[in-house]
C-alpha cells in the first residue's frame, strides 16, 4: 500500500488557509490524484460542547490535536494526498493565545505536554504552509470575531514556527503568493509520487 | 515546471457495479442536449462550482474523473446512436460531469476529437472548459482537419470563492491563449452563470467585455437553478440568490439590459453589440460563419443584437420546413399528434427533448413542446426575475 503525502497549512482565522487548500485539492485531483482534505474540527469541537478561541482549553486543545490526527490517519488508505487544513500547530498557538487573552498563567506541565503531542507530528508533513495575517484586509465578522485574539493568535503561530525552527512556506496575502503555494505543492506531490513506489489499488 | 503528475497514472475504468450504483442519467453516456448529443464517458470533477450541473446527478461527491469505458468505445456508441446524423448533429464532449482539459481527462478529449476527425466527420463539436489551456493544446486542437471545433471557455467572474472556489485568471489566461493560437477551430467565452447582485456590477460587465476582446464570439446567461443546487447553496451557508428555483436559465431582464447597454457601440451600425450572443449556438456558428442550427431565427427578437452579416446569413439559410416532411417524422418519433409549423417554429405534441432536438437539428428550425408555450422575450429561461416587470405592465 502506498502512503499518502501529507502537507499541512497554519495560520491565523481568515487569512484564506481554506481557499488556498480547496484551490490545491482542486489543482492535484485534476491530475486523477485521490486527495482528502481534514478540516472542520472547529464545528465538530463546538457540536460537542467544547469551548473555541478565545474560551480554548488545555482539554479543547487536546481533542482538536487527537481528533486531528485521527482524521489524518483515516485517509491512509483511501487517499493519494492529505491536505490538512490547519497543522496540529494551530491548536497549541490557539491555547497559549487564549490564555494570552484571558490574562491567565500557563501551567508548564500542561503546556509542555501539548507542545510535546504536537512536536511528534511534524515529521509527518512533506510540506508546511503558513498564512500570515495582513492587518489592511478587511474580516467578515461573526459573532466569536475579536481581532486582538485574531493577532494574538497569528504571533504565537509564528512565534513557534520561530522556536522550533520549524521549515514553512510563507503565505502572504497576494495573488503571487498563492499561486507559489499551490506551485509549490503541485512541485512537491509531483516528486513524492514519481519518487515513491506505486501500487494503484484499483489495479 | 513541475514534473507532471500524470506520469505513472491513467484513468481507471469503473467497475460494472460502479456504474450501476450510479443515478441513471449520469451513467448513460450519451445524451441529446440542445447545443448537441453530448458524450460523457468520463464523469467526476475536482471543480467544486457551487451552482455546477452535476447536482442533478447526486454526483457532486465524485471528485476525482474515472472513465465508464474506452474512448473507442464511447466513440462508436455516439456515432451509431439513433439520433447521430454525420455532418449534422452537433456534438459536446464532457460537458456535464467533468471538465474536459484537466490533466488527467484531457488526454481523452483530444483522443475521442482525433477519433471523430479521422471519421471525416464535419460535424460541429463543442468542448466546455474553465481549466488550463496552454500553447501545444492550442496547437493539437488546430490540427484537426474535419470536425468544426469550437472551444468554450466558462468564465463567471464570481469573487465569492463558497461559489466559485476556482480561480477565475485561469480561465481568462486560457481563453487569450486560445485565441492567440486560433487557426482552424474558434473560441468563445462564455459568461455564465450571471446572478444579478453577485456578478453583475458595472465592474464584472467591463471585465467580461474587456475578455470579449479575446474571443471569436462571447454567449451571457443566467443561472441554472433548480432544487438540489438550492440545498447545495443552504448546506454550505452560502446566501440564496433567489427565494425559488425554476426549470429554466434565469436571466433578470434589468440584469440583461444593462449589460446590453454596456456592450453596445452606437458608431457600429454593422454589429451594433459586436460578437454578443443570448445562445450558444448562435455564438458557435457565427464563429464558424454558418446560421444557426437550432434556428433561433425564428425567435426574431433573440435577434436584436446579432451582427448584420450574420442575420444575412441566418435569414438565406432559414426555411419553413415542408410540413409532410416534418409530419412523417415526427410520428415516426412517437408524437401523438401532427405537428403544426407556424412562422417561429414547428410544435409538436407527446415528444420529449431528445426527438425534438433531432427535428431541430435536422431542419434548422425551432421546434416546441405545445405543452411548453414559451414566453415572448424570454426565450428558453425562467419565469423568476420577469414577474416584478410583468407586476409592473
Ligand atoms: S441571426 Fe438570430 S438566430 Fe442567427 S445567429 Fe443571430 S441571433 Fe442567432
Amino acid at each position: 500500500m502506498n502512503t499518502p503525502i501529507h502537507i499541512a497549512i497554519t495560520g491565523t482565522h481568515s487569512t484564506g488557509k481554506t481557499v488556498l487548500m480547496r484551490r490545491a485539492e482542486m489543482e492535484l485531483r485534476a491530475t486523477g490524484l485521490r486527495v482528502a482534505r481534514v478540516h472542520g474540527l472547529g464545528k465538530r469541537a463546538a457540536a460537542l460542547g467544547l469551548p473555541k478561541m478565545q474560551r480554548h482549553t488545555a482539554t479543547s486543545t487536546e481533542w482538536v490535536i487527537a481528533a486531528g490526527i485521527a482524521d489524518e490517519l483515516a485517509h491512509t488508505t483511501d487517499s493519494d494526498v492529505v491536505l490538512t487544513d490547519r497543522a496540529p500547530i494551530d491548536a497549541i498557538a490557539y491555547y497559549t493565545a487564549a490564555l494570552e487573552f484571558r490574562g491567565e498563567p500557563s501551567k508548564p506541565s500542561t503546556t509542555e505536554r501539548l507542545e510535546q503531542l504536537v512536536a511528534s507530528q511534524a515529521p509527518r508533513y512533506e510540506l508546511l504552509l503558513a498564512t500570515q495575517l495582513d492587518p489592511a484586509e478587511p474580516v467578515v465578522a461573526t459573532h466569536d470575531y475579536d481581532p486582538r485574539y485574531r493577532h494574538l493568535v497569528d504571533r504565537h503561530i509564528h512565534d513557534w514556527l520561530f522556536k522550533t525552527a520549524s521549515t514553512y512556506q510563507l503565505v502572504t496575502n497576494t495573488d503571487d503568493s498563492r499561486d507559489q503555494a499551490i506551485a509549490l505543492i503541485k512541485r512537491r506531490v509531483a516528486f513524492y509520487e514519481n519518487s515513491a513506489p506505486y501500487n494503484d489499488p484499483q489495479l | 515546471m513541475a514534473t507532471p503528475i500524470t506520469a505513472r497514472r491513467s484513468l481507471p475504468l469503473l467497475t460494472t457495479e460502479q456504474i450501476s450504483g450510479l443515478k441513471k442519467e449520469l451513467a448513460d453516456t450519451i445524451e441529446y442536449r440542445k447545443s448537441g448529443l453530448s458524450l460523457n464517458h468520463i464523469i467526476g470533477c475536482p471543480l467544486d462550482c457551487g451552482y455546477c450541473v452535476r447536482h442533478l446527478f447526486d454526483n457532486f461527491e465524485l471528485k476525482t474523473p474515472r472513465a465508464l469505458m474506452s474512448d473507442e468505445a464511447a466513440v462508436d456508441l455516439l456515432t451509431s446512436h439513433s439520433y447521430f446524423q454525420p455532418h449534422i448533429t452537433p456534438i459536446q464532449i464532457f460537458n456535464r460531469a467533468t471538465d474536459p482539459m484537466l490533466p488527467v481527462v484531457k488526454p481523452h478529449t483530444f483522443n475521442v476529437l482525433r477519433l471523430l476527425d479521422e471519421r471525416g466527420l464535419t460535424n460541429h463539436v463543442l468542448v466546455i472548459t474553465r481549466w488550463r489551456v496552454d500553447a501545444e493544446d492550442c496547437a493539437i486542437l488546430n490540427s484537426f482537419t474535419n470536425i468544426k471545433l469550437t472551444v468554450l471557455v466558462t468564465h463567471s467572474g464570481i469573487s465569492d470563492p463558497r461559489i466559485e472556489p476556482v480561480d477565475s485568471r485561469i480561465a481568462a489566461t486560457s481563453l487569450r491563449t486560445l485565441y492567440d493560437n486560433s487557426e482552424r477551430y474558434r473560441t468563445i467565452l462564455y459568461w455564465r452563470p450571471i446572478v444579478p447582485g453577485l456578478n453583475d456590477s458595472d465592474a464584472d460587465i467591463d471585465r467580461a467585455l474587456e475578455l470579449s476582446k479575446h474571443a471569436h464570439a462571447t454567449v451571457f446567461t443566467g443561472l441554472f437553478f433548480r432544487d438540489e443546487i438550492a440545498a447545495y447553496y443552504a448546506s454550505h451557508d452560502i446566501p440564496l440568490p433567489y427565494d425559488e428555483t425554476a426549470r429554466r436559465k434565469i436571466m433578470p431582464e434589468i440584469s440583461e439590459r444593462r449589460i446590453l447597454e454596456r456592450f453596445h457601440r452606437s458608431t457600429d451600425s454593422e454589429a451594433p453589440y459586436g460578437a454578443l450572443f443570448r445562445k450558444t449556438s448562435c455564438a458557435v456558428t457565427y464563429a464558424h460563419g454558418e446560421a444557426d442550427y437550432n434556428g433561433h431565427y425564428g425567435i426574431r427578437e433573440l435577434c436584436d443584437i446579432c451582427p448584420m452579416s450574420q442575420l444575412a446569413i441566418c435569414k438565406a439559410a432559414w426555411v419553413k420546413p415542408d410540413l409532410d416532411t416534418v409530419t412523417s417524422q415526427a410520428r415516426l418519433l412517437g408524437a401523438t399528434s401532427d405537428p403544426v409549423i407556424t412562422d417561429r417554429a414547428v410544435i409538436v405534441e407527446g415528444l420529449n427533448e431528445p426527438p425534438r432536438y433531432w427535428l431541430q437539428h435536422t431542419h434548422g428550425y425551432q421546434v416546441h413542446d405545445a405543452a411548453k408555450p414559451h414566453h415572448h422575450r424570454r426565450h428558453g429561461r425562467a419565469d423568476i426575475g420577469w414577474r416584478e416587470a410583468k407586476e409592473e405592465q
